[in-house]
């Protein structure tokens, strides 16, 4: 999808599909763009992270504070986050991640209407999914990227954890590349040098441009020397930031050796923010775009004591990249210092000074905890001052200080405001010049987010089932979405974009081979039923949650699944939900089918589907081809849940005694064995014996 | 009711501004001088007793929207700073305008309204209308309101009078008979004329 960069990429035309998980990379933040353009798009996407460079993300929060915007949702609806590395972190992407597909963007631009929606930038487009998985490399160097962060501490612990939930809910998206990918980031290497590695010799042409340089034009003349380009050709605009006489300098007086003036021919006042270098060779060219400026702190260092910058570099065959300057006007500069350009101070990637007092970094709010993590250790006898987001008072039933961290108990009243959303102001010792901001992550309601997304409302009631029929079917609906039971459930599974109803007889027909197993082994569906490995704090699974109703059954057992309250300040679509509420009948009798099944009453209705459902899951035992394929964790589990499930039915004729009893058999039959059956049976009371003779077939 | 100083009141710093409309030093400190004129008529903490029936109106959109009380309090925290007329023109510009309208402007996109917007550490500024003049965008509404029910004459006039119905309303706090049937009488006839 993304042998090129794209000059005119809107990004927010870009991001509808059925993702779990919605992350962006960005240096400067404009939240107000975010929730006034992205969120509306981004309504059903349950987890939401932006990840910006921490000065930048501190700046527009005490702005907002300053100014009276409340961006109530942050850290509680989505998460905005800052990455602490003492330089800039410039790096920027989004990658939009679901169960079995991906879109991944690399480019120059800051989360904001200039970044996002102006022509002045470049962005690289990857998809990836199960019919186009050549780009798997990067959507996994892209994790890479983000892990490495993590891994670094650069992040905040409750933004790790959050990460953790987004990785598990894509579980085709690997931790690192298995092949080499095109996405480069200078976590540990300069860009320079992988820029070096990748780019074959000679380098008959070099183009650059960049929005900002050295003061010295270090950058650029270390591109000249280790590439040693015949020809140079360095892009400038009216606004760059350089010094025009080190840029003489540094070109020289080689006539080969060229600088042009640049702008986007539709919209000459287009801030041009896309950086790249651009190395022509005689057959081929390679070019690198990106976040990174023509910066000593971009291009030749790592981030140990450089920035954090991510890109692409790619090569390909003579004039791939043409289109990198169709956009463009150029026009020759005989004398740059005619321009009027200047190197400014206080760019990109200069870093500010400290403040002089504790800052709070972070908080968390859980229920009535307030947990506060400042920028150094606190006295013991620090007494705070806390104000929610109208400058009102918040009350704290008790303060203990440990280390870096305040944990302040909250009174109920107090808490409820926190918890509607919004900054808090924290005044150390009540003095007004020793003021920050916070927004405190408020991981209940974002995970909350997610469960409900994924939620399967009626699951939890297996362990009684539930009184009402309606509700007994909706749970019927969502245990066939969460079980896989025979092939159909398979097919549903790898055909996703296919889905429809299959009748008993088309079963055989679909055959082992043409059911794409890796596929099914990769969906989160079939992860579900594997909880041993499963990392601390990520939500329970569809099917631990099925396990523990049933165990609630014999008491306190089970893991607690019990699930956060949701606001109802958005819908949320379940993802890939298909099955029973599937909309098929491409034919007019299974129009007509579908049509006097709802004329029926709806316990008939129920019970019909039940049948049918048991049938499929008593048939698919006898198909020890697919059990086999299955593995022996998902059909003993699923033996579990029907066994229970059966029993419950036939206490409250939910099912037709001639189906539930024969499925109830082949269950106990493949949990014991064949030779044991009869021993089981023999030991059955008579009136349950008889009812077997009598309904057996 | 605020007796008028023909020439040192905030309404003749006002209709300088906008009879001069042009961006220059003059203006910007006529600017801030007006609002340092109103700071004093109302903004000082001593004079809230005077307002204390405003007060609610003043506090009307608290932090989140700047209201009128929040903005006095944030103004004379700043001047306890004794800032030069610089920074504090600075301020006011940055988290009063700037700031301001970029959040108006882009809660209102598509449609692009920006006058200004922060760019790469520097200001790109759009040609479009923005007048040094009074922006109340209730004003007109509500005056187009009260003029169409026929109770003052238009406000195009600059002597404009009350009529006899909004005399009534004002003085019995009720219309005469008839008179909503007349002003939509006249509307209708006005429609028909124009159809």
């Amino acid at each position: 999808m993304s042998a090129a960069p794209r000059p005119s990429v809107v990004i927010p035309e870009l991001l509808q599909g059925q993702w779990t998980t919605a992350l962006i990379c960005t240096f400067g933040v404009n939240l107000t763009f975010f929730e006034t353009r992205l969120m509306t798009q981004l309504a059903q996407v349950p987890l939401r992270i932006i990840l910006a460079d921490d000065k930048q993300l501190a700046s527009t929060l005490g702005e907002a504070a300053r100014t009276g915007q409340r961006h109530r949702l942050a850290n509680k609806g989505y998460v905005a986050a800052p990455i602490r590395h003492p330089r800039a972190a410039h790096g920027k992407l989004m990658l939009l991640i679901g169960p079995a597909s991906g879109r991944l963007l690399v480019g120059s631009g800051n989360l904001g209407y200039d970044g996002y929606a102006s022509p002045g930038e470049l962005w690289h487009v990857f998809a990836y999914s199960d019919d186009q998985p050549q780009h798997l490399s990067e959507f996994a160097a892209a994790r890479s990227f983000i892990e490495g962060l993590a891994s670094r501490q650069l992040l905040d612990p409750p933004v790790i954890e959050l990460l953790l939930t987004a990785w598990g809910s894509a579980t085709w998206l690997p931790q690192a590349p298995t092949a080499p990918a095109t996405i480069c980031s200078n976590l540990d290497r300069p860009l320079i040098a992988q820029l070096r590695d990748l780019a074959p010799a000679p380098v008959t042409e070099l183009i650059a441009h960049a929005p900002f340089h050295d003061a010295d034009c270090a950058a650029l003349q270390e591109l000249i020397t280790r590439f040693e380009p015949k020809q140079v050709r360095l892009l400038v605009t009216d606004a760059t930031s350089a010094d025009p006489v080190a840029i003489k300098r540094t070109l020289g007086g080689d006539a080969k050796r060229i600088i042009e003036l640049v702008q986007v021919t539709d919209e000459p006042a287009a801030y041009i923010h896309a950086k790249w270098v651009h190395l022509i060779h005689p057959d081929t060219e390679t070019l690198l775009t990106g976040s990174a400026n023509l910066s000593r702190s971009a291009l030749l260092r790592s981030s140990f004591n450089g920035n954090i910058e991510i890109g692409v570099v790619s090569t390909r065959p003579a004039g791939t990249f043409d289109d990198l300057y169709a956009h463009l006007q150029r026009k020759r500069v005989s004398d740059v210092s005619s321009l009027g350009i200047s190197y400014q101070g206080g760019n990109e990637d200069d870093t500010d000074d400290a403040t002089s007092y504790p800052v709070a970094l972070w908080s968390r709010l859980d229920g009535d905890t307030l947990s506060i993590t400042f920028s150094d250790v606190m006295p013991e006898e620090t007494a705070f001052s806390l104000k929610d987001h109208a400058d009102r008072a918040i009350v704290a039933v008790s303060t203990t200080i440990d280390g870096a961290t305040a944990i302040v108990k909250l009174d109920k009243e107090s808490a409820d405001r926190l918890a509607d959303g919004g900054r808090i102001s924290v005044r150390i010792d009540s003095d007004d010049d020793r003021l920050s901001f916070t927004w405190p992550y408020q991981l209940s309601h974002l995970r909350g987010r997610l469960d409900k997304a994924g939620q399967r409302e009626r699951l939890p009631s297996i362990g009684d089932l539930p009184a009402q029929d309606a509700e007994l079917y909706e749970l019927l609906r969502e245990l066939d979405q969460t079980l896989i039971i025979d092939r159909e459930s398979v097919w549903r599974i790898a055909k996703p974009g296919n889905v429809r109803e299959i009748d008993d007889s088309e079963q055989e027909s679909l055959r082992l081979d043409d059911l794409d197993w890796d596929r099914v082994r990769r969906d989160p569906r079939y992860g579900g039923y594997f909880t041993r490995k499963r990392a601390a704090g990520l939500p329970p699974t569809d099917i631990q949650v099925v396990l523990a109703a049933i165990a609630g059954r014999l008491g306190d057992l089970g893991l607690d699944t019990s699930r956060p309250d949701t606001d109802d300040e958005e819908d949320l679509a379940h993802e890939g939900d298909a099955g029973l509420s599937s909309e098929s009948g491409d034919s007019d009798e299974e129009l007509e089918d579908e049509l006097t099944r709802r004329r029926l009453p709806i316990s008939t209705r129920t019970r019909m589907a039940f049948d049918r459902f048991v049938r499929r899951y008593a048939s698919a035992l006898s198909d020890s081809a697919f059990i086999d394929e299955l593995g022996p964790i998902p059909a003993a589990t699923n033996a579990v849940v029907f066994d229970h499930l059966l029993s419950r039915l036939l206490e409250r004729q939910g099912v037709t005694p001639r189906w539930a009893i024969d499925a109830q058999i082949a269950t106990w039959r493949f949990l014991w064995g064949n030779d044991d059956l009869s021993t089981v049976t023999e030991n059955l009371d008579q009136g349950y014996s008889r009812k077997r003779s009598s309904f057996g077939s | 009711m605020w007796p008028r100083h023909d020439g040192l009141d905030e309404h003749v710093l006002y209709q300088a501004c906008r009879d001069f409309d042009t961006d220059d030093g003059r203006t910007l400190i006529a600017l801030v001088a007006l609002i340092l004129l109103l700071r004093e008529r109302f903004g000082l903490p001593q004079r809230g007793a005077e307002f204390r029936q405003e007060q609610s109106l003043l506090a009307e959109g608290g932090a989140l929207r700047n209201g009128m009380a929040r903005f006095a309090h944030l103004l004379n925290q700043r001047l306890l700073r004794d800032p030069t007329i610089a920074e504090l023109a600075q301020w006011l510009i940055e988290d009063f305008v700037i700031v301001q309208h970029e959040r108006v402007a882009t809660a209102k996109l598509p449609d692009d309204t920006y006058r200004v917007r922060r760019v790469g550490g520097g200001l790109r500024f759009f040609a479009q209308e923005a007048p040094a003049a009074f922006n109340d965008s209730r004003f007109l509404a509500l005056s187009t309101t009260v003029h169409e029910l026929g109770w003052v004459t238009t406000f195009r006039e600059a002597e404009r009078k009350l009529t006899l119905s909004g005399r009534a309303l004002l003085t019995d706090a009720d219309l005469p008979s008839g008179a909503l049937e007349t002003a939509a009488a006249a509307h209708e006839a006005q429609g028909s004329a124009t159809e």
